[in-house]
């Protein structure tokens, strides 16, 4: 057993956790023992529902119970005072004084963990004169500038002032570390502080992270990606089903896997170096499907009471391309770059200012109601997020069959045949066609998406985002249910996402756009490993790569006076290496 | 997931299909186990019955002395204590009270479903509509219940009391007219946020109807708000029909209300306290009921948001 005095910080022996729902007791975390030192990056990786975050959260009693409720362990917390703190046990005035404190949290959406009614200079100053309430406002507040521009806000004394909605995702997500970190705790539990964010930005956050390590800090790290583990811990917890099943140094880890799961997840991220799913196509020759020519979308920005437009948006701004039979079109960028915008244009969801779609020799966009019912069907889009794609109040049987009996295709005798056809052919139990989507998990409401736009038998499909939700292990079995789909039926898809390494897997051509520009295109082999255009460079350069040393190198400088780390670890994972 | 394997030796509809749980039955489910909640339903549901179904008392023999004609006179037996005869005693001019109290629930009750009723269709259909169109038609939709939320309701009141006489019906246009302009801007802010969910565009790049759209994909999922909303405003109906029956401008004798029956109560409050008492006991336990229901049903519809 560790000694005190050690380096030690953190200990968690054997916690337990019951979420007491409707029915019944369902176990969230089972017998977790763990520990932390002081200054290491500890990543707790596992997929959602896995406990990872119950896990971390115990530490300062922040979940909610009832329903959740600890049913043994304790977690020993070497903090300012003498003698270890269990804070299982000690009463909530005490915790309160330990919490932000000694202890801080990072929540992962930064959209909504800044409270919308205060100024961010103020709820920065806050945390300060609740903890020491000797502290003057105007004190507080210098301390909070100090902390905003410490965390790579430019101009904080201005910035400040402005409340949350004015500040970009990502400075708001800074503001919440520079919130965590401005008491200067001694350990910081980031809860996917980065997987809301553009990997761009994600390299931002890390920067900093590695910062507060260096400053002697811990951080408890949890994510799904094991990509972000590789870059950033010192050591990993993997967590599945409520239980530890495996831990160790990361390079090790890394390096020879013991447990079946963790070498699923290490397989299931997405690299760089995948090779596709499915075969290449390159048509040549061919008229194209859809032929979009010099596509702008601007948003009238409208104030006043009767709402006149005073300036526009330029989300899209002159963008072209084709799409050929049977080819899936990548388009890749960072959060308002305009892509997403691209695909609802060409759905008709949001209407274009100016420029032309060619489908079939007609001209797509802005069509009138009427016009535009036979295209509905030939397009379909599939969305990002699987919790509100669908109605909750409908049936899966339902919502399979709208559309097909809207348009006619379907008389009401064949409904539940067709409903049933339909769930197999994205892998689902057919026996599940009267429960409702709640019923359903994030994985399995993705594959009724994705049933549901293949059901009217489309051309073309748009998938916005389409795997981004999801876990990296489910995500790669969408990426293939996909791509089976597509050479089954000889579709069309319009691939958008932020994610470099998954376009690479499943796209033939891949455009690169940035502010509603089309900054670089080509085959994706091509633009992948011979990328032209700085900003490509830059995304390419930002993707996580577990196994590659020179990501890790950076971690090595960091970690100069840091406990746990082990270099020299020469086994690396068998991934390959990107090319550079 | 992934039960790949075992899928494809499946017949193509299975024979016994599971039964999904639906989001309404599942309220339904977390309100059985609200005890307060249930009792009021009961108790709400045991004074309804007996408004509704006691009138008809009348055709039976065995049970039409229970429930004598309300407005029949016993001039002998006036102001006498719950006995036998007269389960809650009689009033001044002989009549059985526990009679008036059921007819006049019945009144009261109906006033209070009926422009419920009515107020709450008119009220989804137009927040619906309302927001989902947005832009301009929205705006001069809002500005329309704008203009009807400033209307001073009493004088609206007697104004239409003085031009139409003192009829029922108006009682009903009266208060729908009220009432559901409130409902209206419940909706449409929940269909605001409701649209913008990628199902509701899913529906749209489906090429599905507007109508549809709002009626079968927008208008079910706003089932919640609504039902609470609902189970709040029959109260506040009601207390408004006895108001207006305690100004005079509500229901007209021989017809009576809870409200009027109150009013006459309290005009003889100091000699026969039961004129008063039992009216206002029957009105204030289908409030109480309501009110506890509702927020029963508030905590079943949106199970996160309850207590803790």
């Amino acid at each position: 057993m560790p000694d005190p005095t050690s380096n030690t910080l953190l200990e968690v022996k054997s916690l337990s956790v019951t979420f007491q729902t409707e029915e019944k007791l369902v176990p969230a975390v089972r017998d977790v023992s763990f520990t932390v030192k002081k200054g290491e990056i500890l990543g707790l990786v596992g997929e959602s529902g896995s406990g990872k975050t119950v896990t971390a959260m115990s530490i300062v009693r922040l979940f909610p119970r009832p329903p959740g409720r600890f049913d043994s362990g304790e977690i020993l917390f070497h903090g300012a005072s003498q003698k270890p703190k269990d804070l299982l046990k000690i009463p909530v005035e005490e915790l309160r004084k330990i919490r932000g404190r000694e202890i801080s949290v990072i929540f992962q959406e930064p959209m909504t963990a800044l409270s919308p009614l205060h100024k961010v200079g103020d709820q920065l100053a806050e945390a300060v004169r609740i903890h020491n309430p000797k502290v003057t406002q105007k004190e507080a507040l210098d301390t909070a500038a100090e902390w905003l521009d410490k965390v790579g806000i430019p101009d904080p004394r201005e910035r400040m002032k402005a409340f949350p909605y004015q500040f970009s995702g990502g400075m708001r997500q800074r503001a919440m570390i520079a919130m965590a970190l401005i008491l200067q705790p001694k350990l910081i539990i980031a809860d996917e502080p980065t997987t809301a964010l553009d990997v761009t930005l994600q390299q931002q956050i890390f920067e900093l992270i590695l910062k507060m390590k260096q400053e002697d800090t811990s951080i408890v790290f949890i994510t799904h990606d094991m990509g972000v583990i590789w870059e950033l811990a010192d050591r990993v917890l993997v967590m599945k089903d409520s239980h530890i099943v495996e831990r160790g140094e990361v390079e090790t880890l890394f390096g020879n896997p013991q447990e079946a799961y963790t070498k699923e997840l290490l397989a299931a991220v997405p690299k760089l170096t995948d090779p596709p799913v499915g075969n290449r196509q390159y048509p040549e020759g061919e008229a194209p499907l859809i032929e979009v020519k010099d596509l702008k979308t601007w948003f009238p920005v409208k104030s006043g009471i009767f709402a006149h437009t005073v300036g526009h948006v330029k989300a899209v701004d002159g963008v072209s391309f084709d799409i050929f039979k049977n080819e899936t079109v990548g388009l890749v960028g960072e959060s308002g770059s305009g892509k997403t915008t691209i695909g609802r244009t060409l759905l008709g969801l949001d209407k274009s200012t100016e420029g032309s779609a060619l489908y079939d020799d007609k001209n797509i966009l802005n069509l009138p109601f009427k016009e535009m019912l036979p295209f509905r069907r030939k397009m379909q889009m599939i969305f990002q997020d699987p919790f509100s794609s669908l109605n909750p109040r409908l049936t899966i049987l339902d919502i399979l069959t709208e559309g097909l009996l809207e348009h006619g295709l379907l008389n009401g005798k064949d409904r539940k045949d067709e409903a049933a056809r339909w769930l197999k052919e994205v892998h689902l139990d057919p026996d599940y066609m009267n429960r409702y989507p709640h019923e359903f998990s994030g994985g399995q409401r993705q594959r009724i998406c994705v049933a549901r736009a293949m059901a009217v038998q489309p051309e073309f499909v748009v998938c916005d985002e389409a795997v981004s939700a999801l876990d990296v292990t489910i995500q790669a079995k969408v990426i293939d249910l996909l791509v089976e789909l597509k050479e089954k039926f000889g579709l069309s898809y319009l691939f958008i996402s932020h994610d470099l390494s998954v376009v690479k897997r499943i796209c033939d051509r891949v455009l690169v756009l940035h502010h509603g520009v089309v900054v670089e295109e080509g085959k994706t082999e091509d633009v992948v490993s011979d990328p032209q255009h700085p900003y490509t460079k830059k995304l390419i350069s930002a993707v996580p790569v577990p196994g590659d040393k020179s990501k890790r190198a950076r971690l090595e400088i960091g970690s100069g006076k840091a406990n746990g780390v082990k270099s020299g670890d020469s086994s690396l994972p068998a991934a390959p290496k990107s090319e550079e | 997931m992934s039960d790949a394997a075992s899928i494809d030796s499946m017949p193509v509809v299975p024979e016994k299909v599971e039964k999904g749980t639906s989001l309404t039955r599942d309220a339904w489910l977390r309100l059985q186990k609200n005890k307060l909640a249930m009792i009021c339903l009961w108790v709400f549901a045991a004074i309804a019955a007996l408004c509704f179904i006691g009138p008809y008392f009348k055709y039976i023999p065995g049970l039409r002395e229970v429930l004598p004609d309300p407005n029949a006179t016993h001039l002998s037996e006036r102001s006498q204590l719950p006995n036998a005869t007269y389960l809650l005693g009689s009033d001044h001019l002989g009549r059985d009270i526990f009679s008036r109290v059921v007819h006049g629930g019945r009144v009261s009750l109906m006033v209070g479903l009926l422009a419920t009723l009515v107020s709450i269709t008119i009220g989804v259909v137009y927040g619906a509509i309302s927001g989902y169109a947005s832009g301009r038609t929205d705006a001069v939709m809002m500005r329309i219940v704008d203009i009807l939320y400033s209307m001073p309701f009493m004088i609206m009141v007697i104004i239409l009391t003085t031009m139409f006489g003192n009829q029922l019906w108006l009682l009903f246009v009266a208060i729908g007219a009220v009432e559901w302009v409130t409902m209206a801007r419940i909706v449409r802010g929940q269909i605001m946020s409701l649209k913008k969910q990628e199902f509701v565009e899913a529906a749209v790049s489906l090429g599905y109807s507007d109508a549809r759209i709002i009626f079968r994909h927008l208008i079910p999922n706003t089932i919640g708000p609504v039902i609470v909303y609902t189970t709040l405003t029959v109260p506040s109906v009601m207390l408004l029909e006895a108001v207006l029956s305690y100004l005079g401008l509500g229901v007209q004798p021989p017809d009576s209300s809870w409200g009027t029956l109150i009013k006459e109560g309290a005009d003889r409050m100091q000699s026969d306290p039961a004129l008063l008492v039992f009216p206002a006991i029957f009105f204030s336990a289908t409030l109480f009921c309501l009110n506890f229901l509702g927020d029963g049903l508030r905590d079943a519809f949106d199970p996160k948001s309850s207590k803790d």
